[in-house]
């Protein structure tokens, strides 16, 4: 674990420079550590693809404390979250309205569309990271099969509900974006409302499955 | 109990001192440009600190008062400031009646504030009343304002009180170059691009608003690498993109970049870089952790002693 000091207020606890999965189990372990030790002056923390982010209030605890106490927890996190991670379905449907690169991502791979799908529906993803903007979840777990570069340019305007894949990674777009993203099909399931308890419909550790939809569902 | 927006400014927005807690799920802080003076501005009406009040961007809002009075304050980057065409000065208290006209116009700096003694009444949102335009959150409908919209306040009337005024802004060395950490990757840039950026003056560019300021001046160079997997933003960090050409983050910034991160402006200068325009220079100090701790604890002593002298007109 290297720390770096993100300016007075904040501290990147990281554990690889690449995209790791164990990296991202890490910084989640030490999230669970660090929430359970509570140390006064904690503001918030974020874990991410390969790091967990730590802001805090530098009138109520030093840099020097916090990451002395980081340390002390990164030592002794366990390999395995103490509870099962949760699972979610997200109905998608692959249909050509909603699937703007399916082809193109087909032609690209060298395989037929339906093979996209089965092989993008058939995974358990990982939820290794929620950011960007509200409730965007990242997913590792991806067919290598599927890995695919982003589109350049990026699309400007890409329809809420979005599925979409790059490179080594899947995703779902809760809001009307931009986005460089292979756009497979689009789901009906919101995934991010700041009126819920819970605003955001999945959190980083969660686990995922695509669950293929016809458009007549879609509609329901 | 309102206020009617004649004409909104450029970008006025109703913001507290942010949305904590949320990053994690990818909702950025957002809250006020300059934290200093919606406080300073809270203190003189009374206020709790972390009470709403109406931020403008660069150009003053003009407002009719509905209600049978309020009491309200201006703060933050002066301009000229009018109740029914007479001239009205900031850091104070001042009394509106029912049809009158609030007017602000052109200001020397970032952001001001517009506050009213008891807040306005709008629903906090996941724990805050800023407003996130990007998404949608917060504030009057999750946008910014526009002519006719009406802001509801929670006093119908103001308290029958002596104005108040601040004796001054809030003590700080607006003039001195923003004091910044190094890092979180100051070691993916030449020594060359270190020394350049804690000597050169940066430009901000009309590339400017509340996710962040696009700066120009000499080009801050990579070592190798330009871009690093994402992780997390802060506000204050300065990205360099591969041309080189710094960009500092500010609250509505996204909870995470790819971009390597040069330096981190220090929490006791965020107000001044929230005060930043097109056109302003920029110049950046390096100082150790140790030091940026210190200079938020003189910054709230500072605050403390100000809000404390807030004396009756």
């Amino acid at each position: 674990m290297l720390l770096r000091r993100a300016g007075d207020a904040a501290i990147i606890a990281e554990f690889s420079e690449a995209l790791d999965p164990r990296a991202a189990a890490r910084a989640r372990a030490l999230d669970a550590a660090l929430a359970a030790a509570a140390p006064a002056g904690l503001v918030e923390t974020m874990p991410s693809l390969r790091s967990l982010l730590v802001r805090f209030d530098p009138l109520r605890i030093s840099g020097r404390t916090l990451s002395a106490l980081l340390e002390e927890l990164a030592r002794e996190l366990p390999d395995a979250p103490a509870t099962a991670p949760r699972r979610f379905e997200i109905p998608v449907c692959y249909d050509a309205p909603f699937a703007l690169d399916l082809e193109e991502a087909a032609t690209r791979l060298g395989m037929p569309a339906e093979e996209v799908i089965a092989r993008h529906s058939a995974p358990i993803y990982t939820v290794i990271m929620v950011g960007s903007f509200p409730g965007h979840p990242y997913l590792i777990g991806l067919d290598p099969k599927l890995f695919l570069p982003r589109r350049v340019p990026p699309r400007t305007r890409l329809p809420a509900g979005s599925v979409a894949m790059a490179e080594a990674m899947a995703n779902v777009y809760p809001q009307e974006t931009p986005g460089g993203w292979n756009i497979l099909g689009r789901t009906p399931r919101a995934l991010f409302n700041p009126e819920w308890e819970q605003p955001a419909l999945l959190a980083p550790g969660d686990e995922v499955r695509f669950l293929r939809i016809s458009a007549e569902e879609f509609g329901a | 109990m309102s206020l009617r927006i004649e004409e909104p400014g450029l970008f006025s927005t109703i913001q507290d001192l942010g949305r904590v807690g949320h990053m994690r799920i990818g909702v950025p802080p957002s809250g006020a440009l300059d934290p200093l003076a919606l406080r300073a501005a809270n203190a003189v009406l009374g206020n709790a600190a972390d009470e709403a009040a109406l931020e403008m961007c660069r150009l003053g809002v003009t407002v009719t008062v509905q209600a049978e009075s309020i009491r309200f304050a201006l703060t933050g980057a002066e301009g000229p400031a009018t109740l029914d065409d007479l001239p009205i000065a900031f850091w104070r208290s001042h009394t509106a009646r029912r049809g009158q006209v609030i007017a602000l116009g052109r200001l020397r700096g970032g952001a001001a504030y517009l506050a009213a003694r008891g807040g306005f009444a709008l629903a906090p949102v996941m724990g805050s009343r800023s407003t996130y335009t990007r998404a949608g959150i917060g504030g009057f409908q999750g946008r910014r304002l526009a002519a006719g919209d009406v802001l509801p306040l929670r006093l119908h009337e103001a308290p029958e009180a002596r104005e108040r005024t601040l004796p001054h802004p809030v003590p700080a060395d607006r003039a001195r170059p923003l004091r910044v950490i190094l890092g979180p990757q100051a070691e993916m840039f030449t020594d060359a691009a270190m020394r350049t950026l804690l000597t050169e003056a940066y430009e901000v560019t009309r590339d400017a608003d509340r996710i962040g300021l696009r700066l120009r001046g000499a080009p801050l160079q990579h070592l190798g690498r330009r871009e690093i997997v994402s992780d997390g933003n802060t506000t204050g960090c300065i990205q360099v993109p591969g041309d080189g050409q710094p960009i500092a983050l500010l609250p509505d910034r996204q909870s995470v970049g790819g971009y390597a991160k040069i330096a981190t402006v220090i929490t006791a200068d965020l107000h001044r870089l929230g005060q930043a325009v097109p056109g302003s220079l920029l110049r950046f100090e390096a100082v150790a952790p140790e030091q940026a701790e210190a200079a938020l604890w003189q910054l709230e002593r500072a605050a403390t002693q100000t809000f404390a002298a807030i004396r009756e007109l």
